[in-house]
């Protein structure tokens, strides 16, 4: 089943006058499950394509269309709810929220949404203990390895039960052990959440799990490898 | 949960929040103490102006109202007066023969209210009796012919004092650990008679120089004053029949209010001694005084009064001292202006910690936007941590200064070493009792957050113009 659908995207803006040309006539689909990285150079697009399909930026022309909604014909407020209850994110530098623990940030999403304490708990529960960090449930992010931030902050992206997640190179801060933890744990909870995890990264540790990796080129996919 | 983030982001950076909770402790503490204090001083002259001077309701003739004459009576004021005494309201009444005529003694001379009264039922409407000074002799308790009560001023005034330092005044002066170094120095002056202030002030700078004669010369002559009772005043005035009247009357007490004009202007005779030489009829008065269990029921029985006899005139301490009833209506109006400054100033500062606040959470508040928390989320959460920085020094502050007020609304402030003389020409008393009400209290916690409101508006607008996916990568 088609999760996200990118039909003839473009984006351009301008930097100090010049016109960027960022993203040029990208076509692409994901499907549902799918564990899948954007890969390239800097400069290539990666991050303008992931922060379009995550609603927070506008294309310039073209449509993405996600679970049948065409996020650019979304007005703000209904961009941002649709954001709670169909993407998860997982940023760069975690993000969390420092005041809260680990527990707290999982859950603090689903009080968004409006979630029963009890339904709250539980998946707090299931998700942290799922990321291995079980025993960690109330310790602030300060006392939080970056590996430990990062796997709270993809437990958090799936609190939600989102429809897919967006991960904008989410093992850039993170060592080699770390990095191979954390996508041991995203490629299990693909596979058992059925939840589509797209990367940008320029990580080949990243591309190398990714089960498919498309490969921009200024602004435009230059390959796309399913393994 | 936006209530507990919030309650948690304002101790994130501990010390620029204390900063503000301190400056809203300490401007709402001085503020509102102010007030109390202002509070309290207008509050206690209302209290004596109505115990001492006007009472709560005052009837009189229309037209003696117009040029005080003596002539304009209240006729049958025994009939009058128990008509009145029977509304359950009415605590006291008193009916008064009030003449203006000159009082004179071998010393000098001054204007003087006097006042014909039934001493039992006076006794009862005014705190007059309860004012007599340290050897001040009574409020008419001796049977002396027709005997006088005046107020210290006009003593001072008729020459009718003078300064002895004796044994028992330096044993009272000893008592009090400011004077017990200083009353052995007093030696030399003990026993020894001045006849006026300039003579016992010019001894004491002879005993302690310029400086510390003129500090210690208030306290000093307040025990030393004494006053020569029996002593002959003759009253002249204008009598019913137009001629003028004079009469001797024997000093028997002197009191002293906390306003020193009246008492430079009121004496006490008995009514018997007075109406006789006035030539007034028995049962005519010029003016009825009537106190209440209450001064919220002053409208209310004053209409009941007006129905008795609706000839007269009756007027309530309000119309009175109108000076007096505007401090109340004045002080509500003061602290709300003053309480508006404050907040003003404490809201600015406010402004500024949490545009900081804000600024350095530049990342994090976009990952919240990003992630689904909408607008009115984020400025519910920014709003709610601008209220707790307020209200928590708000709170500290006036707890702190109810404590204070309630301790000093107990004990007193004393200014008199200060002040009295300045504060009594006013008709203010030297000691201050603070006081506020428990509403205003309420009344500026809601300014606080409606301060903490309107303060959060910058910031939160800053806030929610972020573009989150700008936002999350700044480096910060």
């Amino acid at each position: 089943m088609k999760v996200i659908d990118i039909k003839n995207l473009h984006k351009t803006y301008y930097e100090s006058e010049h016109e960027v040309h960022a993203v040029q006539g990208i076509n692409l689909t994901f499907e549902e499950g799918e564990f899948a990285a954007i890969a390239g150079p800097s400069g290539c697009g990666k991050t303008t394509l992931l922060n379009m399909l995550g609603g927070l930026d506008d294309p310039s022309s073209g449509e993405i269309n996600i679970g049948g909604t065409d996020v650019s014909s979304l007005k703000s407020s209904q961009r941002i709810n649709f954001r709670l209850n169909n993407i998860g994110f997982v940023f760069q530098a975690y993000n969390l929220i420092p005041v809260l623990t680990a527990k707290e940030n999982v859950e603090f999403i689903m009080h968004l949404q409006g979630k029963s304490k009890i339904e709250r708990d539980a998946r707090t529960k299931e998700l942290l203990e799922a990321v291995g960090l079980g025993d960690r449930m109330n310790s602030r992010p300060s006392k939080l390895s970056g590996g430990q931030q990062q796997r709270v902050a993809v437990a958090r992206a799936l609190a939600s039960k989102p429809k897919f997640v967006l991960a904008d190179e989410p093992t850039a801060n993170l060592d080699s052990k770390a990095t191979e933890n954390l996508l041991d744990i995203m490629e299990k909870l693909n596979r058992e959440e059925k939840i589509t995890f797209i990367f940008a990264t320029h990580d080949a540790r990243v591309m190398k799990k990714a089960r498919r990796v498309v490969y921009l080129e200024d602004g435009k996919v230059l390959r796309d490898e399913v393994k | 949960m936006i209530w507990s983030i919030s309650w948690k982001n304002v101790w994130r950076n501990k010390t620029r929040s204390l900063v503000v909770i301190v400056a809203f402790t300490l401007g709402l503490f001085g503020g509102i103490y102010m007030v109390a204090f202002m509070n309290g001083m207008f509050e206690s002259r209302i209290i004596q102006a109505i115990g001492n001077e006007s009472s709560h309701i005052q009837v009189h003739n229309p037209q003696y109202l117009e040029n005080n004459e003596i002539k304009y009576t209240i006729d049958e004021a025994a009939d009058y007066v128990s008509a009145i005494e029977q509304i359950p309201e009415v605590k006291a009444v008193s009916a008064r023969i009030k003449v203006l005529g000159m009082a004179s003694t071998s010393g000098n001379a001054s204007g003087v209210m006097i006042n014909g009264v039934d001493i039992d039922r006076e006794r009862q409407v005014t705190g007059i009796a309860e004012s007599i000074v340290r050897n001040g002799g009574s409020f008419f308790e001796s049977d002396g012919r027709k005997p006088i009560v005046i107020g210290e001023k006009l003593a001072k005034t008729l020459k009718l004092t003078y300064y002895k330092m004796e044994g028992e005044d330096l044993e009272r002066l000893g008592q009090n650990r400011k004077y017990r170094d200083v009353v052995p120095l007093l030696d030399s002056i003990a026993g020894k008679s001045f006849r006026t202030e300039e003579d016992f002030d010019h001894a004491l700078i002879g005993l302690f120089g310029e400086k510390d004669g003129k500090r210690l010369s208030f306290r000093l002559k307040e025990a030393a004053i004494k006053y020569r009772l029996k002593r002959k005043i003759v009253l002249s005035f204008q009598a019913l029949d137009g001629h003028i009247s004079y009469d001797a009357f024997r000093v028997v007490g002197v009191y002293k209010t906390a306003n020193s004009a009246f008492d430079g202007m009121n004496l006490f005779v008995r009514d018997t001694d007075i109406s006789s030489v006035v030539s007034m009829k028995s049962g005519q008065v010029n003016q009825v005084a009537v106190l209440l269990n209450s001064v919220n029921d002053d409208q209310l029985v004053a209409e009941q009064i007006r129905t008795i006899n609706p000839g007269l005139d009756v007027q309530t301490w309000d119309t009175i001292m109108p000076e007096a009833a505007m401090y109340s209506g004045a002080m509500d109006f003061f602290l709300f202006v003053f309480l508006i400054i404050i907040l003003l100033a404490l809201g600015f500062g406010i402004v500024n910690t949490m545009l900081m606040a804000v600024l350095e959470r530049v990342k994090e508040l976009g990952m919240l936007m990003a992630i689904g928390m909408n607008k009115k989320r984020v400025f519910r959460m920014i709003m709610l941590e601008t209220v707790f920085l307020g209200l928590t020094g708000a709170m500290i502050g006036t707890l702190l200064c109810y404590l204070l007020v309630w301790w000093t609304g107990n004990t007193g402030l004393d200014l008199s070493a200060l002040y009295q003389e300045g504060l009594e020409a006013i008709g203010f008393s030297a000691k201050v009792y603070p006081v506020i009400g428990f509403d205003s209290f309420v009344q500026i916690l809601f300014m606080v957050i409606l301060t903490g409101v309107l303060a959060s508006i910058y910031p939160a607008r800053k806030a929610l113009k972020l573009n989150p996916a700008e936002a999350i990568r700044i480096d910060m």
